[in-house]
């Protein structure tokens, strides 16, 4: 268990709903619900889910840059969650984060050269003597020109910029990099640039990425575990290959289906989910999935399913599993479509 | 030195000043002609092909600003034919959006203005083909909402959160059908909500945009462009705001609903998986032209183009095992100033010497796929280099 570079344990974050004239507390929005995974040293774990599932709220919370209201977190094996201002302060430099927007996260009024150095010089990640070198160092790992150095981030594209962040965030010199959706927001032919420095970065420094992204197809790409939330826990985490040839969760097997291929000659017979995504702060009651699951049954609107290991590290949090024996036949009943994970079952 | 660079700021001057004088000269061509009243003659045409409802032919759509003039959309030809799916692809910048609002001539005045070319549509209900891009305002108002509707992007800004849902659906029907009772307005929206798959229509009739989740939204501003049974739908990329199982929902709505009104769809994406999936024909858009135009099969079995190639290459595709993404390098060229030759060619790996030349010609490669690529003009050369 020593090689995981970051261990996250039963993770919660509620948010308030506050109303009234006296602002007291109605309820909670539950955007983070229990969520356990872990990161191995030098790997990429691959966090997946639709708008508002809540996987943005775990990348910040590992952060602290909201406050989680339960659980842990173990950055090598030090408690992120007990910490005090200046520990955390301490611990900063091993744990960054690039954000989703490179339009918004960049200072309009400071230099490329004062973007990347300012944490640089607060942290003493170098010899002021060696500062100036450092940051061309730095952004040359990047892919950005040296007098580029002076320059503002409005004269800059989104790739561009996007690449000051990523900089900004490996001049600390970090262990674990959070990528908040690094990439939805630029081009296609940029986001393979951004992708391919990322994974060059990756091999050169032995980072750790948790990388966020809604889109699946960069996300089976770039990582060798994924997890897949919804409504604020995990419903399946697995190694990639395997997640994504034998889908066990009825939600990853839509999610997947739903995935555009860009071939003409393929038009899927895809499992369209009905409905939207239920309000995190009055979720379904047993499990989350239910009221959109094609393969409900009649306990899954009474009880959660738990989350299980299936073999080769393939977790899953679904009753077609957990009772495999005696619920065998209902759920062949259920999907009619030629499902690769029954096979997983006998 | 400090002449030298007083010079320069002198030269800067004089260059706005000349900038300024001739934006002021077009600003004032343009509200003379909004002014003028226009004969049914001038903009009366020809289809080429009776088959087609759209006809791009040469467009240009210029934006004149103070830092020059952008040519957003500069000489781009393609038909739409009719009850087909077009595609157009493109990065953000390369001019989709501008020649879609041209077809609604929504382009913003006076700096965005059409500064050549025609659109020709086959107006079937007059028994004519009109050029759009001469039609007075109020000829064009029947037409706009009515036969050619327009998808927008973000269903979240696209709605007025001060209205009703039932308020905004039944602005357009209320337009083109003045003699329609509101018993029979009420009923078409609510028809109309149904159709695009909203389950409790009456209800929401009266609800507001903001009760209302993107999935939901973009159905019913897909209901709105809907309403008046439209012979051409735009959709400007109609899913990128969504999450993926909402989009399978929408686009699978807008196919079913296509084949049940029999209209047309100019479908504005970036996406090529969405591409691949919707569309029978597909153009491909570079900095403001027309690289790459075929069907779908075409575009996506053999694409000739380099930056189609680069397009298709740097997408990961699900369950496929690549090595190393392939990357276009570099980026976009400055729209202000466009090279005389290929833009593509600080970008492009098969570069060759005539690429510095003028720019590439359109070449049939079949009689439906096109290319501007100097890789085929010459059948001999483009055979080897091609490879």
């Amino acid at each position: 268990m020593t090689d995981n570079i970051l261990e996250v344990q039963n993770l919660v974050k509620h948010y308030p709903i506050k109303a009234g004239v006296f602002q007291h507390v109605v309820g909670h929005v539950r955007a983070v619900d229990g969520v356990s995974f872990s990161i191995r040293k030098g790997q990429t774990f691959g966090l997946v889910g639709e708008s508002g599932c809540g996987k943005t709220t775990v990348g910040r919370t590992l952060l602290r840059l909201t406050e989680p209201t339960g659980g842990q977190a173990f950055l090598d094996g030090q408690d992120i969650f007990s910490m005090n201002r200046s520990q955390l302060r301490a611990i900063r430099p091993k744990l960054q984060m690039i954000f989703q927007d490179p339009y918004s996260s960049l200072n309009p009024r400071m230099p490329v050269g004062e973007l990347i150095g300012e944490a640089v010089r607060q942290h003493h990640i170098v010899p002021k003597d060696q500062y100036q070198n450092y940051i061309l160092q730095i952004m040359d790992a990047c892919g950005l020109r040296r007098y580029y150095i002076d320059r503002y981030p409005h004269e800059f594209s989104g790739g561009q910029r996007q690449r000051i962040c990523i900089a900004r965030a490996l001049a600390l010199g970090p262990d674990l990099i959070i990528a908040d959706e690094p990439v939805s927001a630029l081009d296609v032919s940029i986001q393979a640039q951004i992708i391919n420095l990322l994974q060059d970065l990756q091999a050169e420094r032995k980072l750790t990425y948790l990388f966020i992204s809604h889109d699946l197809s960069v996300v089976e790409y770039i990582s060798d575990e994924v997890g897949v939330m919804y409504l604020g826990s995990l419903v399946e985490k697995a190694p990639t290959a395997d997640l994504y040839q034998h889908p066990m969760h009825p939600y990853t097997r839509a999610l997947l289906s739903a995935v555009p291929i860009p071939d003409p000659d393929i038009r899927m017979n895809r499992t369209v989910l009905e409905g939207d995504l239920p309000s995190p702060a009055n979720p379904p009651k047993g499990c989350k999935f239910h009221t959109r699951c094609p393969n409900c049954m009649e306990i899954c609107k009474e009880k959660a399913p738990d989350f299980l290991d299936y073999g080769n590290g393939h977790w899953t949090a679904c009753h077609l599993y957990s009772q495999a024996g005696e619920n065998r036949a209902d759920t062949t009943d259920h999907s009619e479509t030629d499902d690769p994970s029954e096979n997983n079952l006998s | 030195m400090s002449e030298n660079t007083a010079n320069t700021k002198n030269t800067k001057k004089e260059r706005l000043k000349q900038i300024k004088r001739f934006n002021a000269k077009v600003y004032r061509q343009y509200t003379k002609d909004k002014k003028r009243k226009i004969p049914v003659s001038d903009y009366i045409t020809e289809m080429r092909d009776a088959d087609n409802l759209l006809e791009f032919d040469n467009l240009q759509a210029y934006f004149y600003t103070d830092a020059g003039t952008v040519k957003a959309v500069d000489g781009v030809s393609f038909d739409i034919p009719k009850g087909k799916t077009v595609g157009v692809v493109g990065e953000s910048g390369c001019g989709k959006s501008v020649t879609s609002l041209s077809v609604m001539r929504l382009l913003q005045g006076p700096q965005g203005q059409i500064a050549g070319g025609q659109i020709r549509y086959n107006q079937e209900s007059m028994q004519r083909a009109v050029d759009l891009t001469k039609m007075p305002m109020d000829a064009m108002q029947k037409i706009r909402g009515k036969e050619i509707a327009m998808i927008f992007q973000e269903p979240m800004t696209s709605l007025n959160p001060v209205f009703t849902i039932g308020d905004q659906l039944s602005e357009s029907i209320k337009l083109h059908f003045p003699k329609m009772s509101k018993q029979e307005v009420k009923a078409r929206c609510i028809e109309m909500m149904k159709l695009v798959g909203i389950a409790r229509a009456e209800g929401i009739f009266d609800n507001y945009p903001h009760e209302l989740s993107g999935g939901m939204r973009q159905r019913i501003v897909i209901a709105m462009a809907l309403s008046c049974d439209p012979r051409l739908i735009i959709a400007d990329e109609p899913t990128t705001a969504l999450d993926v199982t909402i989009q399978a929902q929408i686009l699978d709505l807008l196919r079913e609903l296509k084949d049940k009104i029999n209209a047309s769809i100019m479908l504005i994406t970036h996406d090529l998986g969405v591409v691949a999936e919707m569309a029978d024909y597909v153009v491909i858009m570079y900095a403001g032209k027309v690289v790459e135009q075929g069907t779908a099969k075409e575009i996506f079995h053999d694409p000739r183009h380099p930056y189609t190639i680069g397009l298709l290459k740097s997408r990961p595709v699900l369950n496929e095992d690549v090595g190393r993404l392939y990357s276009i390098p570099g980026t976009v060229p400055n729209p202000i100033e466009m090279p005389s030759y290929c833009y593509f060619k600080n970008r492009c790996e098969k570069c060759m010497e005539c690429c510095s030349g003028e720019y590439p010609a359109t070449i049939d490669v079949t009689p439906t796929h096109k290319v501007n690529c100097w890789l085929y003009a010459q059948p001999s050369a483009g055979s080897e280099a091609g490879r």
